[in-house]
């Protein structure tokens, strides 16, 4: 009796430690991360459990890169072909937003989906869509209005206000490498050599990723331009 | 204070001279290997990876190591029959119980500081930046591994088992990680009678959500998990005495 | 006996051990009805058969175990009490140790928990650890030693901080003949030093040679109890005794 006695004591000093802490931090309910996708539903459920949301986040965006870095046949099956990268990728945009929901803070997969979406696979609309899921999070973030408008202004043809938008957007380490490749390729196009040099220098020197390196390295030769 | 300090330091050399120390050597070479590989996949941002992984793996090996410290500190005490040479001396049990999870809990944050700055020599090397949040996420951790590995040595004087207590514990901290889930599905559930199971067990169970400060490394200001570490140590201090209040009316 | 100057004392002691197994609880005696003083200065044996109450008694005067009735005194002090157990050694039977430590660092170990003063612990580990002959192995880890050496070390343990009173469950239990005679004359320096002994042992002889009185437990009561003349009259010493009381 006395051991239950202890065992009621200590859920009691719990029930009350909580209702403590629920009252001077009522942090809200954030549901959204428990909308898990089939596929990775048993990971996602696992890492969350293990308090590791971020991580699922971190495992979503690496999946996602994998994905579009695979080739799709015109089947949408993924193989290796001649051209790395190509296809439709039906999955980008969805990704992007689950990786958003298990991450709320996470803006470079919505920005990186979005661009991908809008800039190489020219569908504008479901980077807008990913981009309004985004803001439908975080409603204030600067960063997801500026793209929006980029994307408006790509939809319309107007390289020099899509490059007016995305240039403060370079000095932002978290920007993505396709990104700064886009812009500088903006930057060639519209006559600016000096400047997409300097971007192209910095991403073939700095960048993390190997292929945007290549990519660069591969520009700078075509302008002529050292490493 | 001079015995409890005594009980500590006995327990700190019991893990230091055990394979606590080595695994945490081994965590280092694995983290080197598997997080670099990681990272790559991540390209642009191998960093946040790096960080989230490393950080994760951190917590875990802490968790696991305080968690079979706490379950088996008293109860191989007991079997082994060490005890008596101890509590036939004028030790108070509180001070066997204090001294023995207090020297416990000072390996587990040791390991995991050997970890840390393994991980954040990795992190420099691949060109990170200091951020305050880093910090944070560890204190978050370490004071998850407390309130957790209190849970187990409470459960283990209770059910005298290290299998049940270690279960148990392990449970509540998976649990304990879900309650944001847990409420979010309770307030929608179209059945709140058959929801009342889930909603006692919610306010019962340990938030640990709101000391995972890793999750929330993004965030601008941490001023909040001073509250969250005030509850974790409450919550440790309340079970580590019940603890106490049971070893009290054990025989041996 | 005036309950002021015994070293231990029993009042109507009973302890009954309870055991609960699916909703039924289990009743096993484990001492009844013990009354005992045991004067300071006095060594005493107690003698019993495998589960006869040896080890409860023990347990019962350390605090380890609370009586179900009667009353227990320790150096006129309650036994669970830090005053009373600063000044009682014990010696468990077959006494295990922390093996990662060295004999030299577990002597620390006890010392500093029986509240030796850090300045004087390594005079005082010295003396134990020679006094029991292990000097030479003070730097070895317990995990190496012999049988007979961690009982050296034991009795070591129980003497570190210089108690009235030791208590010394089966000392000489599986220790060669050699190993015995050197127990025993240890025990006697600790004896004649004015030390309160308390041994159970399943060795009569050496409990005839040691003690001045050997209480002879059966089925938990205190069945007999015996002086020095007692069973130096007997024709078959304190062995035939023994045997005629538990039989």
């Amino acid at each position: 009796m006395e051991r239950l006695a202890i065992l009621a004591i200590a859920l009691g000093a719990g029930l009350g430690l909580n209702g403590a802490l629920r009252r001077l931090n009522p942090a809200p309910v954030d549901s959204a991360g428990i909308t898990l996708a089939h596929g990775s539903a048993v990971e996602n459920a696992a890492l969350f459990s293990l308090g590791m949301r971020r991580l699922a986040a971190d495992l979503g965006l690496i999946r996602l890169l994998i994905y579009y870095g695979t080739p799709e046949d015109h089947h949408g099956h993924h193989t290796v072909a001649e051209h790395f990268g190509s296809g439709h990728y039906p999955e980008l945009g969805p990704r992007a937003m689950r990786i958003l929901d298990l991450d709320p803070s996470f803006s470079y997969a919505p920005i990186y989906s979005a661009g991908a979406l809008a800039f190489n696979l020219d569908r504008p609309e479901e980077a807008l869509a990913v981009l309004r899921h985004a803001l439908s999070r975080d409603p204030g973030n600067p960063e997801y209005h500026r793209y929006a408008g980029a994307i408006g202004f790509h939809k319309k043809g107007d390289p020099r206000k899509v490059l007016e938008l995305l240039e403060p957007a370079l000095e932002n380490e978290a920007t993505p490498t396709m990104i700064k490749h886009l812009a500088a390729f903006l930057f060639e196009r519209s006559g600016q050599r000096e400047r997409a040099v300097s971007i192209y220098r910095e991403i073939a020197q700095a960048s993390r990723d190997e292929g945007y390196r290549r990519m660069a390295q591969e520009a700078l030769r075509r302008l002529g331009a050292e490493l | 204070m001079s015995r409890l300090f005594v009980l500590a330091v006995n327990a700190w050399q019991e893990n230091l001279r055990g394979r606590f120390f080595l695994l945490s050597f081994f965590f280092g070479l694995i983290l080197l290997y598997v997080s670099l590989l990681l990272g790559i996949l991540a390209a642009d941002q191998e960093l946040r990876v790096l960080v989230d992984f490393g950080l994760a793996l951190i917590e875990i090996i802490g968790l696991a190591g305080a968690l079979f410290g706490a379950c088996t500190a008293l109860l191989r005490e007991i079997e082994n029959k060490t005890i008596y040479l101890v509590l036939s001396r004028p030790v108070r049990r509180w001070e066997l119980l204090v001294g023995r999870f207090l020297g416990l809990m000072l390996s587990a944050w040791a390991a995991m500081a050997v970890m840390g700055l393994f991980h954040l020599a990795l992190l420099f090397l691949k060109g990170w930046s200091w951020e305050n949040a880093y910090l944070w996420a560890w204190l978050g951790s370490c004071a998850k591994v407390w309130v957790t590995a209190s849970l187990g040595l409470f459960l283990s004087l209770f059910s005298s088992s290290v299998m049940t207590a270690g279960a148990i514990a392990a449970i509540l901290w998976t649990l304990g990680h879900f309650l944001p889930e847990m409420r979010a599905l309770i307030a929608r559930s179209p059945d709140q009678a058959a929801a009342l199971p889930m909603q006692l067990l919610s306010l019962v169970i340990p938030d640990l959500q709101c000391l995972n400060l890793r999750d929330k490394i993004a965030a601008s200001s941490f001023d909040q998990a001073w509250l969250g570490l005030g509850y974790a140590a409450l919550y440790s201090l309340v079970w580590t005495g019940l603890s106490v209040w049971l070893l009290k009316r054990k025989e041996f | 006996m005036d309950q002021a100057i015994a070293a231990l004392s029993f009042k109507g002691v009973g302890k009954t051990y309870r055991r609960s197994h699916l909703g039924r609880t289990y009743l096993s005696r484990g001492v009844e009805g013990l009354d005992l003083d045991i004067a300071r200065g006095e060594a005493f044996g107690l003698l019993g058969l495998n589960g006869s109450g040896k080890t409860t008694t023990f347990k019962l005067a350390l605090g380890l175990l609370r009586p179900t009735m009667g009353e227990v005194s320790t150096l006129g002090l309650p036994p669970f009490s830090p005053q009373a157990l600063s000044r009682v050694g014990f010696l468990p039977e077959l006494p295990y140790f922390y093996p990662f430590l060295t004999p030299e660092e577990s002597l620390i170990f006890y010392g500093r928990l029986s509240g030796l003063d850090p300045a004087g612990l390594k005079r005082r580990v010295a003396e134990a650890l020679e006094l029991v002959g292990l000097s030479s192995h003070s730097r070895r880890r317990i995990a190496e030693l012999s049988k007979g050496t961690v009982q050296r070390l034991g009795l070591a343990q129980a003497v570190i901080h210089d108690p009235e009173l030791i208590i010394l469950d089966e000392p000489v239990s599986g220790l060669d003949p050699l190993a015995i005679r050197d127990f025993r004359d240890m025990l006697q320096r600790l004896s004649d030093r004015g030390k309160t002994l308390v041994i159970s042992s399943h060795s009569i002889s050496e409990l005839e040679k040691l003690c001045h009185r050997v209480g002879i437990l059966k089925d938990g009561r205190l069945a007999r109890l015996l002086t020095q003349q007692d069973w130096r009259s007997a024709p078959g010493g304190l062995e035939d005794l023994f045997v005629e009381t538990v039989k």
